[in-house]
């Protein structure tokens, strides 16, 4: 429980980053991991998917806290990391084992011990990220608004045109809709 | 008995929430952390609640993840400039507009062969599509409160994309951008008299970007007021498409 707590933290980090600074990471990377997964047997389209895939990665880390966004060197290893192993995954893939693509000591679980036991993790929250698409429209805005946004229950309250109250009890109606979309499904 | 049960799920959530959310004061911190020690089920529900609150942030996120790409990528995997500019350009919006005019148009070409003898309301109504918006890429912070209401004007929540760019009225007194389509979703809302205000601001701004389609809304407005001189001459200024065929509407 205390490892998984500290794994994936939703806390806000103190440090705040804006989307400009995203931005300049991004960009900064996305070439390098562009490169390897075309050398790899990818596509252009491939390598988006992942790269943004991984971002995502990157992003909970940065906003928990548990990646300073201004130590670059270690933010863009990481970045380049998780891109890479997911790109080995995808290729060690059942479309993919009877062939041979790639060396597999470009597997980098030295440089990134977590990524293997984070697998599990990431798989869930993917499936459940699927899920959300079929929740009604004002419950994704409303929890994107809470969860994501972290707006408070005031504002919410304005922007629904309805009371605190109201907010939160239909909070705890899209997570509870949601909950029995992914888990009945997981 | 059934309420209660509810009711008890409904506090447990807010409690896992809180408690994820490093809201729970420390003593109480303290005993759901005991509690989740012995309580198998309950780990297993703030795992689910954890992943979930993951998953929406994530989903959150994705769109600004397509911005970055967009703004600094691009579909050709050229990597554009970044740049930090606080003038809003047009050509961002070029893509949209043309798919606009092209719906307005056919729109207008309907309306061309089936409308009866006009009005100036009915004219309006007939014309009177809202600004389609810029796409919103991300940069600097000012930027970002600007597009950050243009996400809500895209979503049609033109009240509370109102209500973010009021708030940069001061920071932005002078931009076209701003005021143009704070004028634009005013009039939406058929606030007619704020509408033709920030249109008549935008319209006086040195090297309007939107100028004429700033002449084409404010002519609209004008026309819905019944001032269809001044209409008139606003649409003979503008040189967008959507201008001549009111024009061509009103003669017949």
């Amino acid at each position: 429980m205390a490892n998984s707590e500290t794994k994936h933290s939703l806390l806000l980090s103190d440090s705040t980053i804006d989307d400009s600074m995203l931005q300049k990471i991004y960009a900064d990377n996305y070439h390098k991991t562009q490169n390897f997964i075309i050398t790899n047997s990818g596509t252009v389209d491939e390598a988006k998917d992942i790269y943004q895939e991984a971002f995502l990665v990157l992003w909970q880390k940065l906003r928990s806290g548990e990646l300073d966004f201004r130590d670059s060197n270690r933010v863009n290893a990481f970045l380049y990391r998780v891109a890479r192993n997911k790109w080995i995954d995808h290729l060690r893939s059942k479309e993919f084992n009877s062939k041979s693509y790639l060396d597999e000591s470009s597997y980098d679980t030295l440089e990134a011990p977590d990524f293997e036991t984070d697998k599990e993790w990431e798989s869930k929250v993917t499936r459940v990220a699927v899920w959300i698409q079929k929740l009604k429209p004002d419950c994704r805005k409303l929890l994107t608004g809470f969860y994501f946004n972290r707006m408070s229950m005031r504002t919410l309250a304005q922007q629904f045109e309805i009371d605190e109250a109201s907010v939160r009890n239909k909070k705890y109606r899209c997570m509870e809709r949601l909950k029995q979309l992914a888990f009945d499904k997981l | 008995m059934e309420n209660m049960e509810n009711n008890n799920d409904f506090q447990q959530f807010e409690k896992i929430e809180k408690f994820l959310l490093n809201e729970l004061p420390d003593r109480e911190k303290l005993a759901f952390e005991e509690e989740l020690k012995h309580d198998k089920s309950l780990r297993e529900r703030v795992e689910q609640v954890r992943i979930m609150i993951q998953a929406i942030e994530r989903e959150g996120m994705q769109d600004k993840i397509r911005q970055f790409h967009e703004n600094t990528i691009g579909t050709k995997g050229a990597q554009k400039h970044l740049g930090g500019k606080h003038v809003f350009t047009f050509h961002r919006a070029t893509p949209y507009l043309v798919a606009a005019s092209v719906l307005i148009l056919v729109t207008i070409g309907l309306f061309w062969f089936i409308s009866p003898s006009p009005n100036n309301n009915k004219i309006f109504s007939e014309f009177f599509e809202p600004d389609p918006g810029l796409i919103t890429p991300m940069s600097a912070r000012s930027d970002y409160l600007f597009y950050d209401g243009m996400i809500d004007y895209k979503l049609k929540d033109y009240a509370i994309a109102i209500s973010k760019w009021e708030a940069l009225k001061d920071t932005f007194a002078g931009s076209d951008t701003l005021n143009y389509f704070l004028g634009v979703a005013h009039l939406t809302l058929e606030n007619d008299e704020q509408a033709i205000e920030y249109l008549q601001k935008a319209l006086q701004t040195p090297d309007n970007e939107f100028i004429h389609e700033t002449r084409y809304y404010l002519g609209l407005a004008f026309l819905k007021q019944g001032k269809t001189n001044e209409a008139i001459k606003l649409f003979e200024e503008s040189e967008i498409a959507e201008s001549k065929l009111v024009l061509d509407r009103l003669n017949n």
